[in-house]
């Protein structure tokens, strides 16, 4: 893995929890209302 | 509370009081999918005031229950547009006004109180022009509820212009569609020369010129920035609210394919190690670019929303061919002169005048003439009805050869029509719980998409060969993100209920929601109440024998002048009967009615006893030689009256509740879709008998009081029959309500049965068996529907990612993912117009 890859494979893991915790968690996600 | 106010209440319709909530169809633009649906839904949710929110993907519509007190309309109108999403329908009436007559110091209110009215949006008072304006929206509101109110304050009202209620939804869907097309030929007619030049590689010289790359970007941004701005617009909106749908998944995935063809145009150097110099071999080294992936994805959505809109509105052509067949005037006769007047301005007492081949404006009775109407806009039923005096007609329906008078009894959104018509689209707009469940799958399914794209991205980038890494993960990115677009999911379900309840009502079968449909196609057994369901409900006289040498007609004659003055229905049976075949009756000297025995009367100096057997033994009188008959008789399901002249038997008459000519072939049809067939009866076991073996029932359960029907069918029902209880839906009410399904026999006039879900408008038992066959193949599209929708995604996202690559060397192309995208929403609907074409089985004849 060279230092392309592991940036693009950190962004991507972090993307992936950014977008779950922005749909899913918090009061205002979806089907809590 | 001042005298204004309390004025104004009693103006009010519904009074507005704490518990009192209000219902509001909303007709909303802009919605695509299954996501946009529970955005709305949320959106009104969240608003102050509203107890309930339903929107419908297919009828574009959102039906909201609010508390008039603490939210108005124009609220509501804010909370869709806060979600991203417009309203259609707002008409507007105008009434003008003489001024002098106005109230003093009420200028200001009266605005606030036209805006509690219900459905209105806003108002305006025009002081200079003596003009009020009230918006409202069509089919909601009322413009006669405002110049009632209007009244009420004391304005005399001078002139009123009710707007055009149906043309303001139509024409705002109408500027929908235009825009949407003028769009797609725009991406269309700019991506086709994108597509061309990216997909000849550069073997095409004269496509091949040094600019190509800057002419492709030219032609793409504005299909990109104007074609395409409403996704990115919705997925914007969308986002603010947490929420993300097919916008936001269009959006990124174009976006990313624009951007990242931008960049790589400018600095090839950045992508350089990765460069395959595509466009230019013999020049500068150049970055493969990506616009005719978004330009292609966005012309192609863009086209299967267009043929989405249409297939939709093939969908509801069913309620706008009801809504159609109301005609715009009436010739009325006031003041003994007959003028031709607007619809809108009937009222109830007016006399029409219809002349042979015309349409009937609104519900009424026949007051003098004769004629035979085609009734079978409003129930099925294709045989002309012939209408005497004093017999009900019925607005739509049409007249044959004869002339007559009637008087309206119900007009607007009284008649049978306008009742049809809500209910309809009540039902059209309803959901069926399996349609909640695919919204909720595409609610959580659009961020879960997100995620795997970035997964594809991340495992491509790092998987593939380092010189085409980035190409691969961008390319895999986008065609996951638009071949995932959920809106299949969402049409899947509310389309084909749309349309199956649209062409139940053209086959005179009311159904009352998407659930009602989804229980009625599980129906196991079916429960038919004997009277007024499979027989006619009234009795009728059928046979008469003579005995002891009296002549029939003579016996006719006395028993019909004997039974004219009794209310029994045995009785009103017999004396109809005799007066029917012709003979003279004459009114009998004296009458005395002996409860429960019979009557005796005296005609002619005679003494005429009529009544059943404890009567005749009572009076002495020998019934022995009718014993054969009677016996007869009444296994054929006949009540017998014995007759007797000057205390001698003089012969039986037989009168029977006879059985529904359609009876016997409607349970045929039954039968042949598999269902166990019940009879259900108050009445003794022998009659019950006779009337099963006329129609070719098998089980009867007789001598069931109203009370215990409701046991029966609760008893069936625990057995594990999924029971659908047939009945007048009056006395039956209760039995209507504890079955699976409950289905009301109409006769036109009282379409809302209230504890039914299906009614059957043309009193025709046939209905229950068109009912139950078009429940079922509504749900074989639905599930249909699901299931392609479903496998679709299912198999469409592994492609996308590339999974099929290391095997096949296959990577989905983002325009054949957006291509195969459309195509699936309008398949989904294609099938589920299927049923437009919907006949239900005929049954064979035992």
């Amino acid at each position: 893995m060279d230092l392309a890859e592991i940036a693009v494979v950190t962004a991507a893991a972090i993307l992936i929890v950014l977008v779950l915790w922005y749909f899913f968690g918090g009061r205002q996600g979806v089907g809590s209302r | 509370m001042t005298a204004l106010d309390q004025r104004v209440g009693s103006a009010l319709p519904r009074s507005l009081s704490d518990s009192e909530t209000a219902r509001i169809d909303l007709p909303i633009t802009g919605m695509t999918c299954a996501a946009c649906v529970n955005r709305v839904e949320q959106s009104l949710r969240a608003a102050p005031g509203v107890t309930k929110a339903g929107v419908n993907l297919a009828t574009a519509r959102a039906t909201v229950e609010y508390q008039p007190q603490s939210a108005t309309v124009r609220d509501l109108i804010h909370a869709v547009e806060l979600a991203g999403y417009g309203t259609a329908g707002i008409a507007r009436a105008t009434f003008v006004v003489d001024d002098s007559a106005r109230p003093s110091g009420s200028a200001s209110p009266i605005e606030k109180q036209l805006e509690r009215l219900p459905g209105v949006v806003s108002s305006s008072f025009n002081l200079a022009a003596s003009r009020i304006d009230v918006d409202y929206v069509a089919g909601s509101g009322d413009p006669r509820q405002a110049r009632k109110l209007l009244e009420d304050l004391g304005y005399s009202v001078l002139e009123t212009n009710q707007g055009d209620p149906e043309g303001a939804e139509s024409s705002a869907r109408e500027a929908e569609y235009r825009s949407l097309r003028r769009k797609f030929w725009i991406a269309a007619a700019l991506s086709l020369p994108v597509l061309v030049m990216a997909m000849t590689h550069g073997r095409v010289s004269w496509l091949n010129f040094r600019g190509a790359a800057w002419l492709q970007l030219v032609l793409t941004t504005p299909v990109v920035f104007y074609c395409g701005r409403q996704f990115y617009r919705g997925a914007w909106a969308g986002l603010r609210h947490r929420s993300a749908d097919m916008n936001t998944l269009i959006a990124l995935g174009t976006g990313t394919a624009y951007l990242y063809s931008v960049v790589a145009m400018i600095a090839p150097s950045w992508f350089v190690d990765g460069a395959i110099t595509e466009h230019n071999a013999s020049e500068a080294v150049m970055a493969p670019v990506y616009f005719e992936a978004a330009a292609v994805i966005i012309a192609l959505i863009l086209l299967g929303r267009l043929l989405e809109a249409r297939a939709k509105g093939k969908a509801s052509a069913a309620i706008r061919k009801l809504i159609g067949l109301q005609p715009r005037t009436a010739r009325v006769i006031r003041n003994g002169t007959e003028s031709e007047v607007e619809i809108a301005d009937v009222v109830p007492g007016d006399v029409i005048v219809i002349r042979p081949g015309e349409r009937i404006p609104v519900d009424g009775r026949v007051l003098d003439g004769t004629s035979a109407i085609d009734e079978s806009m409003l129930t099925g039923e294709s045989l002309p009805v012939v209408k005497v005096a004093g017999a009900d007609v019925f607005g739509a329906t049409i007249n044959g050869t004869g002339t007559f008078r009637f008087e309206a009894t119900r007009v607007g959104r009284d008649t049978a029509l306008a009742q049809i018509v809500r209910l309809v689209q009540e039902a059209q707009g309803s959901k069926a719980p399996i349609a909640r469940l695919a919204d909720m799958i595409s609610g959580i399914f659009t961020p879960v998409v997100l995620c795997i794209a970035i997964a594809t991205f991340a495992a491509w980038f790092v998987l593939a060969p380092n010189d085409v890494r980035l190409n691969m993960a961008v390319l895999s990115f986008v065609s996951v993100l638009i071949i995932a677009c959920p809106c299949a999911l969402g049409l899947a379900t509310p389309a084909a209920i749309m349309v199956g309840t649209g062409r139940g009502a053209e086959l005179g079968v009311l159904i009352r929601g998407g659930d009602v449909l989804e229980r009625a196609g599980s129906v196991t057994t079916v429960v038919l109440d004997k009277t007024g369901t499979v027989t006619r409900g009234v009795p009728e006289l059928t046979e008469v024998v003579a005995l002891n040498g009296i002549p029939e007609s003579e016996l006719l004659r006395v028993v019909g002048s004997a039974e004219r003055r009794s209310e029994h229905p045995l009785a009103e049976a017999i004396a109809r009967g005799a007066a029917r075949r012709g003979i003279q009756l004459t009114d009998p000297a004296s009458f005395r009615a002996i409860p429960g025995l019979g009557v005796e009367t005296s005609i002619d100096g005679r003494t005429i006893l009529l009544g059943n057997q404890t009567l005749m033994s009572e009076r002495g009188v020998d019934v022995s030689d009718a014993a054969g008959t009677m016996d007869e008789l009444s296994s054929r399901g006949r009540t017998a009256v014995l007759a007797a002249i000057d205390g001698r038997l003089a012969g039986v008459i037989a009168v029977a509740d006879e059985v529904k000519p359609s009876s016997k072939e409607a349970i045929a049809r039954l039968r042949a879709l598999g269902l166990e067939i019940v009879l259900l009866t108050g009445d003794n076991r022998r009659t019950a008998q006779a009337v099963a073996n006329e129609v070719g029932i098998r089980r009867v359960l007789s001598e069931v009081l109203p009370a215990g029907k409701v046991e029966e069918i609760r008893r069936l029902e625990q057995s594990g029959e999924r029971v659908a209880m047939v009945g007048d839906g009056i006395n039956d009410a209760p039995a209507l309500a504890q079955a699976h399904i409950g289905v009301a026999i109409g006769t036109g006039a009282d379409v809302a049965i209230e504890a039914s879900d299906i009614t059957l408008i043309g009193g025709d038992l046939s209905g229950v068996a068109s009912a139950i066959s078009l429940s079922r193949a509504t749900m074989r599209t639905v599930k249909q529907n699901l299931f392609w929708a479903f496998f679709y995604n299912v198999v469409g996202i592994p492609v996308a990612a590339g999974i099929l690559y290391p095997l096949t060397g296959w990577l989905l192309s983002p325009v054949i993912a957006s291509a195969a995208m459309s195509l699936s929403s309008v398949s989904v609907l294609t099938n589920s117009l299927r049923l437009r074409a919907f006949v239900p089985p005929a049954g064979r004849l035992a």
